[in-house]
């Protein structure tokens, strides 16, 4: 963790809960959960199939909306600020399943992703390069329609979509999932970095155990309910 | 303006797709082009033809009116209907010929006079006939007892546009017309036969003495003399007044003076040439509710026969393209509505995958929008190109069918199947005296491209707007999550 860097509550999930309906009867998936996340720490979201990891991350990035309770930023309610305008200039989203536009060039995406969300880079498609090779994609790789690349190539330029927008809280859901060992470790040194040195607040959603233990805090969730542990006292107590 | 590059981008990426759109829409544009091209050409031909024809009104006694009149007064008298002449005054006829859309005008008052100073042209027939009634004095007497003439007199304002002179059945070998400027002048032009038989000339008079009346007299000087190709009718035979050659035309002054006293000031009919068909209702409005005219009496016959029968064909023509306009519009953004929906709903994933980055709505229906905005402009293009072609070619496979339906219902049963009916003359059989117009200059002009364009412009909106509201108004984690 950079020197200088100052803590404060980022986003505040206030008694959320959110259920579905199946066969008229009512099925929990979360559960009167309060977790804060703050700025320069990295946490990592873990739980068996089915504990609600990936709703929490929806409700968290404003996919979706809570049942009952508050999602907060910076202590305003994300309906206040609009749900679009939250997504576009809040938080970055790396998907499990990478959600790129299949029409375009890995480039293109990323480039795509920062005129949308309005980034402040003034050169916008050296910036992309650039991330895209700290990720892994050559220059020659970035040119091609994200189609002709291979599953764990189109997660890098998914992750390096999320990291060229200027939000400060970044969500992954499963983001090494399709990686290899080495990239995997690349790719969570960059999300590390991104929080201890730049600032952000990344939370990760992972099965991989590895990654649960170089995060900072660990929120586990099971049965629709949660507890927090944190592997970096010193840094959370600071 | 991400999402236009965006919407290009898409458009190129996705060419099968596309194309199709391209071809289909081209399809559309040209079908409506077609359309518009034939309505304006249709529109220019009929006004040109309007402005080339004219048309007229002729201002007579209403016959309907008076046999209603005739029936009433015979059946309180008891006995049977007699037919009274009603004369028109000239001052109320002349109230019309100030109206803005008179281009000329012609008044009529003819009857029959006797020969007094001349011989009238005579058919071999007649000539015992005559010999054998010396005591009348010439005079025939009708079935009532009537006097008639050997000769008659035709009464108008202008001898140029009589219709035997328009039609060039009659034309003048000496002299000159008669024109307003002999209004209330003794005058004549006779025809070129009984000028010969009478040693007749320019400048020479001759004298007809009013049949019933022969105290009443006139005596007019030659201005004229004009050959008829007119043969007359059978019927016209046993009548020496009705010999084409003994028809003397007088201004309609003299016809009255002629006719008695009662007369005076008076016409039989009244005919208004317009510049504009199109006028004429407004002419005779204008007429019934300004003039002092009697529509109790008098009516005023509008006749655009002839405008009609030229224009029927084009008329029915630009009216079928019209209902060709809605009809390929309403289809047109009903097909391509549905294939860009099947697109859109394709594409559920991207609308999916841009809203979760944080792109608003009004921006994706703005890509869609804009991506069948450039398949317009190039469907647009291809019409322009080839639209010309296709109109020419729907114009005359169209305008023929019109010309042979038409041809068709304006013949008599009896002509049918080859021969004319007994008896029937060649003249009679003509059915037409004006062309029907057989064929339409079309091409697209600047406004049928700007309509064009605006219908297109209509149909994209339409056709990418509503199905792509049925997929923005879903939250991107529904689409994402049924997408995976």
């Amino acid at each position: 963790m950079g020197d200088g860097i100052i803590m404060s509550s980022l986003l505040a999930l206030q008694n959320i809960s959110y259920w579905y309906k199946h066969e008229n009867k009512k099925v929990d998936i979360l559960k009167n959960i309060n977790v804060d996340f703050n700025r320069g720490i990295f946490y990592t979201i873990i739980g068996p199939s089915g504990s609600g990891k990936t709703t929490f991350l929806a409700l968290a990035s404003a996919l979706d909306v809570p049942k009952e309770g508050a999602v907060l930023y910076e202590g305003k309610d994300i309906k206040k600020i609009g749900l679009t305008k939250f997504r576009n200039k809040y938080v970055s989203i790396v998907f499990q399943s990478y959600n790129l536009l299949p029409y375009m060039t890995a480039l293109q995406n990323v480039t795509t992703a920062m005129e949308i969300t309005g980034s402040s880079h003034k050169n916008k498609k050296d910036y992309a390069l650039e991330m895209l090779q700290k990720v892994g994609i050559s220059a020659e790789q970035a040119r091609q329609k994200v189609l002709t690349l291979s599953g764990g190539q189109q997660q890098r330029v998914s992750i390096a979509r999320a990291l060229c927008c200027d939000a400060d809280l970044i969500v992954a859901d499963e983001p090494t999932g399709n990686l290899d060992e080495t990239t995997a470790q690349e790719i969570v040194g960059i999300l590390q970095e991104l929080a201890h040195n730049e600032g952000k607040c990344v939370v990760v959603v992972t099965h991989d155990q590895n990654i649960a233990q170089t995060s900072d805090v660990v929120v586990r969730l099971s049965k629709g309910s949660f507890t927090v542990t944190s592997n970096n006292k010193e840094m959370i107590h600071s | 303006m991400n999402f236009l590059k965006r919407a290009f981008l898409s458009v190129k990426a996705r060419k099968g797709k596309s194309l199709l759109q391209i071809f289909v829409f081209s399809v559309i544009c040209v079908l409506v082009l077609a359309g518009l091209s034939i309505q304006t050409a249709a529109k220019k031909s009929s006004d040109l033809a309007r402005k080339q024809l004219g048309a007229d009104v002729t201002l007579q006694v209403d016959m309907e009116k008076l046999r209603e009149q005739m029936q009433s007064e015979s059946s309180e008298d008891g006995g049977r209907a007699k037919f009274q002449s009603t004369p028109i005054d000239v001052e109320a006829a002349e109230e019309l010929t100030t109206y803005d859309q008179i281009k000329g005008y012609n008044f009529y008052s003819s009857t029959t006079g006797l020969a007094s100073s001349f011989d009238p042209i005579e058919n071999s027939t007649s000539t015992s006939t005559e010999e054998e009634t010396e005591s009348t004095e010439g005079a025939s007497r009708m079935g009532g007892g009537m006097a008639q003439g050997d000769v008659s007199l035709q009464g108008v304002t202008f001898t140029d546009s009589y219709t035997d002179f328009l039609d060039s059945t009659s034309e003048i070998v000496d002299g000159e017309h008669l024109t307003d400027e002999d209004i209330g002048k003794n005058v004549a032009v006779i025809e070129q036969t009984l000028a010969e038989d009478n040693d007749l000339q320019v400048g020479d008079t001759i004298t007809v003495t009013n049949p019933q009346d022969d105290s009443i007299s006139i005596e007019l000087e030659i201005k004229g003399i004009y050959a008829t190709t007119s043969t007359g009718s059978d019927q016209a035979m046993d009548f020496t007044a009705m010999i084409p050659y003994n028809k003397i035309y007088v201004p309609y002054t003299a016809a009255s003076e002629l006719k008695g006293a009662d007369y005076e000031g008076t016409i039989d009919s009244a005919t208004y040439y317009i510049d504009d068909p199109a006028d004429m209702e407004a002419f005779v409005a204008q007429a019934k509710s300004e003039s002092s005219i009697d529509f109790d009496t008098f009516k005023l016959d509008a006749n655009d026969d002839l405008y009609q029968q030229m224009v029927g064909p084009i008329e029915n023509v630009a009216s079928f393209s019209k209902n060709i306009v809605y009809l390929v519009s309403i289809a047109g953004a009903i097909i391509l509505g549905l294939i860009v929906m099947m697109s859109i709903r394709e594409r559920k994933y991207e609308m999916g995958v841009l809203l979760a980055l944080g792109e608003q709505r009004w921006k994706l229906a703005g890509q869609f929008i804009i991506e069948i905005l450039v398949v317009a402009i190039l469907s647009l293009g291809i019409a322009t190109v080839s639209g010309n072609a296709v109109a020419s070619q729907v114009s005359d496979q169209l305008l023929n069918q019109e010309i042979a339906s038409s041809e068709t219902t304006s013949t008599p049963e009896s002509f049918r199947g080859g021969g004319f009916g007994k008896g029937m003359t060649t003249t009679a059989a003509s059915t037409a005296s004006v062309e029907t117009i057989d064929e339409l200059d079309v091409s697209a002009t600047g406004k049928d491209l700007g309509l064009l364009a605006m219908i297109g412009a209509l149909i994209a909106v339409i056709s990418a707007l509503l199905p792509s509201l049925s997929v923005l108004r879903l939250q991107p984690k529904t689409i994402l999550s049924k997408q995976d």
